[in-house]
């Protein structure tokens, strides 16, 4: 009896991973709790254990291909009797057994060659050894839609009358947001999207999908040439798809002010080269974020919760793109801690060690692209995070005094983006003022604990 | 003239004029491709238009007329037959053939087809030669379609000629016999013998399975069964021709039952309708590695490609139903995944119909099927003599006959036999296509009174509250 191996949801309402490496070969031999395969999911690695003890039969995946929840990673045969552990996915024996059957038809055909009408089309059809399930419910136009945005139909979940699958449920998949993944959703929001469904079928009415003649390709071409578009893949997709949904969902405001670092430069240099002014930033917004804790807080289905705990995500630039990992129970360390913590974190962003626990759990977050220049910026939030406190270029800045005189001071650029549904200006110009403060009196600051 | 080497360049060499070729063809050109058609026949059209399924109806409908005018006599209208003019028949049969070939000849000028005659056979997988053509030696292509088609399987150890027909011959009206005899109780040997027992020949069918359609729902063949027992001489099930020995004008056929009582018995013509096999040989398949089955029908995918990347089949040559319409569609599937259109041949219903008066016409799953693949249903139909239409038309007869799948109430299949059955089964076919149910079905208004009713009626019996019935 061969069994299957598929992607699991780990809980976090994963939908789709990417995968990174692929373990184990057809035909290896593999022990329950093996690691068969990593797979990138959100900013994340992991490695997958088998459910299973076998040998591996046919693994589905190879590397770069995006999986969904739900979709076939490896099958095993399972002469090797391994316990079928609950919870998991395990296929029972239709797909073997359809295999079968297949060949058999294939058999009789052979011998019977007047084979006439009647007989399913389908077997008669050298496929790429697809199990023959049942028909997905849809019509020929949504099954033609799926093929052009190459998404395997049989893998979505059909919103109509009795799982009938409609085009806007593949076009959804092509987005990559599974309709019944979304969890328990308020019946006010479906009937919304089942309106808005209907406008855009009623819309679509209007506009037949005609073809184009003149803009077909005048020679056959089947394959993508190089430089063609493609998708984007892993951590990318993950980051676009994020920033999208923030920027969409969130109303941002961006409230920038400036901090005199003149003394706190002064300082770091004479007490702690050795700590970045990151590490200065996260420590003055901790201490705000505690006179101010609406911006210590998540937001989501219309909730708002004030945390009472503090972890940090500090943006970093990496090969493979932005990472966020995140400073846990910031507000409990020293200055010391929080620079070499940093560090740490850093290292692992850049190495492409952080675990999902390492980038998961922000309360706020700080991004600092100073280092690499850049006077003013628009950040966005981390959902379901409510702030993010941008971090531009310091330098050396006239500034007029109290007295009139202009004088040279070291100046940073502070950028707070706000989600302006849970706070309104006056707030962030409170906040901000305070991150000011701190960074502008490193007793003060140091005080801090 | 002396013709040299000369080369024809195409994007898309399509081999064969029938409805799976000139559709590859006209789809291809639509699509922007340099498109180029082979055809070994002098027109365009293939069996189906040239010498099957269109004369065959146009034969079928003289022939019903002529039924009709006779039951029209129960009612009071006294309409007697005055003689036939077979050769006029023939001629109007023709006018119909040639006024959809130069249709189609029309259609490939237009879209920029060119159309070649000759006979085309694969020197490698992106050349075909060309023999017994004016106009090329050679074809370059980028992509092929072949759509070879089939022929009639003949009897063995008789081969056609004389009075022994083949569908083709029959169809062209050289004579009327007597007494004629039907081989093969399938599609072609019902209508031909329904043809020529409308002549005024006497008409024997003999059919190798215990009924006539074997392949169709028994249910449904029934009433028709009923209606060839008053125009045939006789039906013969489970009888096989052992032999025919040909003496002057007279055919001597050995009949056998299976029970070893053989007879012999005079005919003055054979009809051999057994079957058909595919066209396959002589084409170079086998050298550019074109796989094939024991029957010699071309091994496709879904995408209509052979197991040679550049060479795509469609229609009779890839056995299948071998029905035109199945063929139309493959052609265009083969033409839109050759322009880099994501088309598969996804298809979950071809209709099949049986042009005889009545009407026997399916789609989809049938209740055996249903029954063989272990998929929970359920039977439902619906007897036309509760439908106002088929009464006042005189044809009670009629049943629609719908299954359907228990979990989902889906339509997976519909048989009907009666007049106008191929309606029925279109619109059966495009509901289990659109995946619908027995409400959608139920909920959609059907005229009234018409045939299409009994699909709505089925439905609400399927139901449970049929509206014309009394559960």
């Amino acid at each position: 009896m061969s069994r299957t191996f598929s992607l699991q949801d780990p809980g976090e309402g994963i939908h789709e991973a990417e995968v990174a490496e692929v373990l184990v070969a057809e035909g290896d031999s593999v022990e329950e709790d093996d690691s068969v395969m990593v797979v990138t999911t959100d900013k994340a690695d992991s490695e997958l254990p088998s459910p299973f003890a076998g040998t591996v039969e046919t693994v589905h995946v190879s590397v770069g291909d995006i999986v969904e929840v739900g979709d076939p990673l490896v099958t095993f045969d399972g002469d090797e009797d391994g316990e079928e552990p609950a919870g998991r996915d395990v296929e029972d024996e239709g797909e073997s057994d359809e295999g079968e059957e297949d060949q058999e038809t294939d058999g009789e055909e052979e011998e019977d060659p007047q084979a006439e009408a009647g007989e399913d089309e389908a077997d008669r059809r050298s496929t790429s050894g697809e199990p023959s399930a049942a028909p997905v419910p849809a019509s020929p136009s949504t099954r033609r839609l799926a093929r052009e945005l190459d998404i395997d139909i049989s893998a979505v979940d059909g919103s109509g009358p009795g799982g009938r699958v409609l085009a806007d449920d593949v076009r959804k998949a092509a987005e990559g947001g599974r309709p019944d993944a979304e969890g328990a959703e308020k019946k006010d929001e479906k009937r919304k999207k089942k309106k808005e469904k209907k406008e855009k079928r009623a819309k679509e009415a209007e506009e037949p999908e005609e073809e184009q003649p003149q803009e077909q390709p005048t020679e056959p071409r089947r394959r993508e040439e190089p430089g063609g578009a493609q998708p984007l893949r892993g951590w990318r997709r993950a980051t676009a798809r994020r920033v999208a949904e923030s920027w969409q969902t969130i109303p941002h405001v961006t409230h920038m002010d400036r901090a005199d670092i003149t003394g706190l430069e002064t300082f770091r240099a004479e007490r702690a080269p050795d700590l970045t002014m990151t590490a200065f930033v996260v420590k003055a917004a901790i201490g705000a974020l505690s006179e101010h804790p609406r911006f210590n807080a998540t937001f989501r289905d219309d909730e708002l919760e004030v945390r009472p705990d503090c972890h940090v995500g500090v943006a970093v630039d990496t090969e493979r793109g932005l990472v966020v990992p995140v400073l846990a129970d910031a507000d409990r360390r020293s200055l010391r801690e929080i620079g070499d913590e940093l560090e740490q974190l850093g290292e692992r962003a850049r190495s492409g060690s952080l675990e999902r626990d390492d980038v998961s759990g922000g309360t706020f977050t700080v991004t600092n692209v100073g280092p690499l220049g850049g006077t003013a910026f628009t950040p966005i939030i981390v959902p379901p995070q409510v702030a993010i406190l941008g971090l531009a270029r310091a330098a050396p800045t006239p500034v007029v005094t109290d007295d009139g005189e202009i004088v040279v001071r070291t100046m940073l650029p502070i950028c707070l983006a706000f989600d302006h549904r849970i706070n309104d200006g006056a707030d962030a110009a409170r906040f901000v003022s305070t991150i000011v403060a701190l960074l502008e009196d490193p007793d003060e600051l140091l005080m801090r604990s | 003239m002396v013709m040299g080497e000369q080369t024809i360049e195409a994007d898309v060499a399509v081999i064969g004029g029938g409805p799976g070729g000139y559709s590859a063809a006209f789809r291809a050109a639509s699509l922007g491709l340099d498109t180029v058609l082979v055809s070994d026949e002098p027109r365009l059209g293939g069996v189906c238009l040239l010498r099957g399924c269109i004369p065959s109806k146009a034969l079928l409908e003289a022939v019903h007329t002529i039924a009709d005018a006779q039951r029209v006599g129960e009612w009071g209208i006294d309409l007697r037959l005055d003689g036939i003019d077979v050769e006029q028949l023939h001629e109007r049969t023709e006018d119909v053939v040639d006024r959809l070939s130069s249709g189609l000849d029309q259609i490939a000028q237009r879209r920029g087809v060119r159309v070649v005659h000759g006979r085309a056979t694969f020197e490698e997988p992106g050349v075909l030669h060309l023999t017994d053509s004016d106009e090329a030696t050679r074809i370059r292509f980028d992509a092929a379609v072949l759509a070879a088609g089939s022929q009639p399987v003949a009897l063995p150890g008789v081969e056609f000629g004389g009075q022994v027909w083949d569908s083709s011959a029959a169809l062209r009206l050289d004579s009327v016999p007597d007494r004629l005899l039907v081989v093969g109780g399938g599609y072609v040997g019902v209508e031909m013998g329904q043809i020529y027992a409308g002549l005024g020949a006497t008409v024997s069918i003999c059919e190798m399975e215990d009924r006539l359609l074997p392949l169709a729902d028994p249910e449904i063949v029934s009433p028709l069964t009923d209606r060839l027992a008053e125009q045939f001489e006789r039906i013969m099930t489970t009888t096989r021709v052992e032999e025919i020995e040909r003496s002057d004008d007279t055919l001597h056929v050995r009949l056998s039952n299976g029970d070893g009582d053989d007879t012999t018995e005079e005919f003055d013509a054979v009809l051999v309708a057994i079957g058909r096999t595919v066209r396959s040989e002589g084409l170079g398949l086998d050298e550019i590695g074109v796989e094939r089955r024991e029957d010699g029908s071309v091994v496709v995918d879904e995408s209509q490609r052979t197991s040679v990347e550049s060479v795509y089949a469609v229609g009779d040559v890839t056995g299948g139903s071998m029905l035109a319409h199945d063929a139309f569609r493959q052609g265009d599937i083969a033409a839109e995944v050759i322009a880099g259109r994501p088309s598969r041949y996804d298809v979950r219903a071809v209709p099949a119909v049986v042009f005889t008066d009545p009407q026997v016409a399916w789609v989809g799953t049938s209740a055996e099927e249903a029954d063989d693949r272990e998929i929970p249903h359920r039977v439902v139909t619906f007897p036309w003599r509760a439908a106002g239409r088929a009464l006042a038309s005189g044809r009670p007869e009629g049943i629609t006959k719908l299954i359907v799948e228990e979990e989902t109430d889906r339509l997976l299949g519909a048989a009907v036999v009666g007049p106008g059955a191929e309606h029925i089964v279109a619109e059966a076919g495009l509901a289990i296509e659109m995946a619908a149910t027995m409400r959608d079905i139920g909920a959609t208004i059907h005229t009234h009174p018409t045939i299409s009713e009994t699909f709505e009626e089925a439905a609400l019996r399927a139901l449970g509250h049929p509206r014309h019935l009394p559960s």
